[in-house]
C-alpha cells in the first residue's frame, strides 16, 4: 500500500514539472547568480500553491516571468515598479529605512513586492492566499 | 457639524491613536486626490502632501488587482500601511517591532467608526432646518434654531421667550418638540452591529452559508428582540462589502468569549475578506 502512494506522489510532481515548462518563461541569467538560481526554484515551488497566480523575479541582468495570464504582465510589472519607486519616495520622507517588501491589496487580488540583496520578487496572488507564508518561504535561509 | 468640526474629531482621534501605540511615529487621513484632511501633531505638512500625491500616482496603476485596498511598505526601522476608507486614505507609520495587527485595529477600526459618527452627527445637523422648514409660525427660522439650541442649557430663557409670545402656545410647543428631537434614542427597529475576528470554518458537512457566531452575543439579540425571528445576519466587511446568511451559534465553548465568527470559505469569497479580518455583524430582524 505504502510503495502505490509513493509512485502517486512522484507521478503528480512529474505532472507539475511538466506544466510548468509550457507557462511563458522568459529567461536570461547570468550562469552564477546563486541568490537568483535559488529563488527561482523557491517561486517554482511556491507558483504550484492554491491561489498564487505568477511572478516576475528579476536582477540587474535577467528577468524570470511566470504568469498564468501573460496578457496582464504589463499592467504587473508596471504597478510592481511603481509601488517601488513609491515605497523609495516613502522611505525618504518618513524616514523608514531600506524597504524589504510591499504588500499591495486590490479588491479583486494582492502583490507581494519583496526586495532580496539585488534581486526583486514580486509574487501575484488572490485575495485568500496567505502572503505572510509566502514571504517567509521566499526569504527563510538566504544568503 | 461644520468641516472644521470633523477635522478636529479625526484629528483628536488620530492623536490618540499615537498614545494608544507609542509605536506609531506618523499618522494622516488624505482624499483621493491627495488633499491633506487631518495629520497628528508630530506629521508635517511637508511630508505627508506630497507622499498623499505620490501614492494617488501608484492608485492609478493599480488596475491589475482592481480597486486598491491597502498598501503595506516595510522598511527596515518603519512599517507604513495606507488603507483605503471610503473615500480617503489613511496612512499610519509605526516602528518595525510593532505588532501590526495591533495598529490594524486601530485603524480599520477606531478611525472608520469615528468617520462615521462624525458623517452621522453631520448628517443628522443638516436633516434639522427642512423640519422647521414644514411648520411655518410668526418667528423668523434663525431665532428658533437659537433657541432650540439655547432650550436645554438654559430653562429660563424659555420661560422669557413665552411671555412675550404669550398670544399663541404654538412656539411653546415647538420648543419641546425641537427638544425631545435633539436627544438620541436608539431605535429597537435598528439592531445594532457587533464586530467580530473571522475564523475560518472548514470541513465536509459545513453549510456554505451558515456562519457560526458566539453565543453569548445571541443571547444579547434574543433577549433584545424578544418576540421578534431572528434567523440570518447582516455581515458587512470594513470595505463595506455585505452579504447576508444564516446563523448558528459556535460549538466549541474554549473559543467563546472571543469575539470571533466562524465562516465558511465560500462566505469569505464573497465578502472579499480572510481570517482574522473583522467584520461588523447585525441581526436580521423580522
Amino acid at each position: 500500500m505504502a510503495r502505490k502512494k509513493r509512485s502517486r506522489t512522484e507521478t503528480v510532481a512529474k505532472m507539475v514539472m511538466e506544466n510548468e515548462a509550457t507557462l511563458p518563461t522568459i529567461s536570461a541569467c547570468l550562469a552564477e547568480d546563486t541568490t537568483f538560481k535559488s529563488l527561482r526554484i523557491r517561486l517554482a515551488e511556491i507558483s504550484q500553491q492554491e491561489g498564487v497566480t505568477g511572478h516576475i523575479l528579476r536582477n540587474g541582468t535577467s528577468a524570470a516571468i511566470n504568469l498564468k495570464d501573460p496578457s496582464s504582465l504589463m499592467g504587473f510589472a508596471l504597478l510592481c515598479s511603481h509601488a517601488v519607486d513609491t515605497g523609495h519616495e516613502f522611505s525618504e520622507s518618513f524616514n523608514l529605512g531600506q524597504i524589504e517588501n510591499i504588500l499591495l491589496e486590490g479588491k479583486n487580488a494582492k502583490v507581494l513586492c519583496i526586495a532580496v540583496g539585488k534581486c526583486v520578487v514580486n509574487v501575484f496572488m488572490e485575495k485568500t492566499a496567505d502572503h505572510t507564508q509566502i514571504l517567509d518561504r521566499i526569504c527563510a535561509n538566504l544568503d | 457639524m461644520s468641516t472644521g468640526a470633523r477635522v478636529f474629531a479625526v484629528q483628536s482621534v488620530l492623536n490618540e491613536i499615537k498614545n494608544i501605540s507609542p509605536e506609531v511615529s506618523n499618522t494622516f487621513l488624505f482624499a483621493v486626490n491627495g488633499e491633506i484632511l487631518a495629520k497628528d501633531d508630530d506629521t508635517s505638512l511637508l511630508s505627508a502632501g506630497p507622499a498623499a500625491k505620490a501614492f494617488n500616482l501608484l492608485v492609478e496603476k493599480t488596475e491589475p488587482i482592481g480597486r486598491l485596498e491597502s498598501v503595506t511598505f516595510c522598511g527596515s526601522h518603519q512599517r507604513m500601511n495606507i488603507s483605503r476608507m471610503k473615500d480617503s486614505y489613511l496612512a499610519t507609520i509605526a516602528s518595525k517591532e510593532s505588532s501590526p495587527r495591533r495598529a490594524e485595529t486601530l485603524t480599520r477600526v477606531l478611525v472608520p467608526a469615528i468617520l462615521r459618527l462624525v458623517d452621522n452627527l453631520q448628517l443628522a445637523t443638516e436633516q434639522e432646518p427642512p423640519i422647521e422648514l414644514n411648520e411655518p409660525d410668526p418667528i423668523s427660522p434663525n431665532t428658533q434654531t437659537s433657541e432650540t439650541q439655547e432650550a436645554s442649557e438654559n430653562d429660563e430663557d424659555i420661560s422669557t421667550d413665552d411671555t412675550d409670545k404669550s398670544e399663541s402656545a404654538e412656539p411653546n410647543l415647538n420648543v419641546g418638540q425641537h427638544e425631545s428631537e435633539l436627544e438620541y434614542e436608539p431605535s429597537p427597529e435598528e439592531p445594532s452591529a457587533t464586530q467580530f475576528i473571522i475564523e475560518h470554518l472548514g470541513g465536509l458537512l459545513i453549510p456554505p452559508d451558515t456562519v457560526r457566531i458566539d453565543n453569548a452575543a445571541i443571547l444579547q439579540w434574543k433577549e433584545l428582540y424578544e418576540d421578534r425571528e431572528l434567523n440570518e445576519v447582516e455581515v458587512e466587511t470594513l470595505s463595506g462589502e455585505k452579504t447576508r446568511c444564516k446563523f448558528k451559534p459556535i460549538k466549541d465553548s474554549k473559543l467563546e468569549g472571543k469575539g470571533l465568527i466562524q465562516m465558511p470559505q465560500k462566505l469569505q469569497i464573497t465578502l472579499q475578506t480572510s481570517q482574522g479580518e473583522l467584520v461588523m455583524v447585525k441581526p436580521v430582524v423580522r
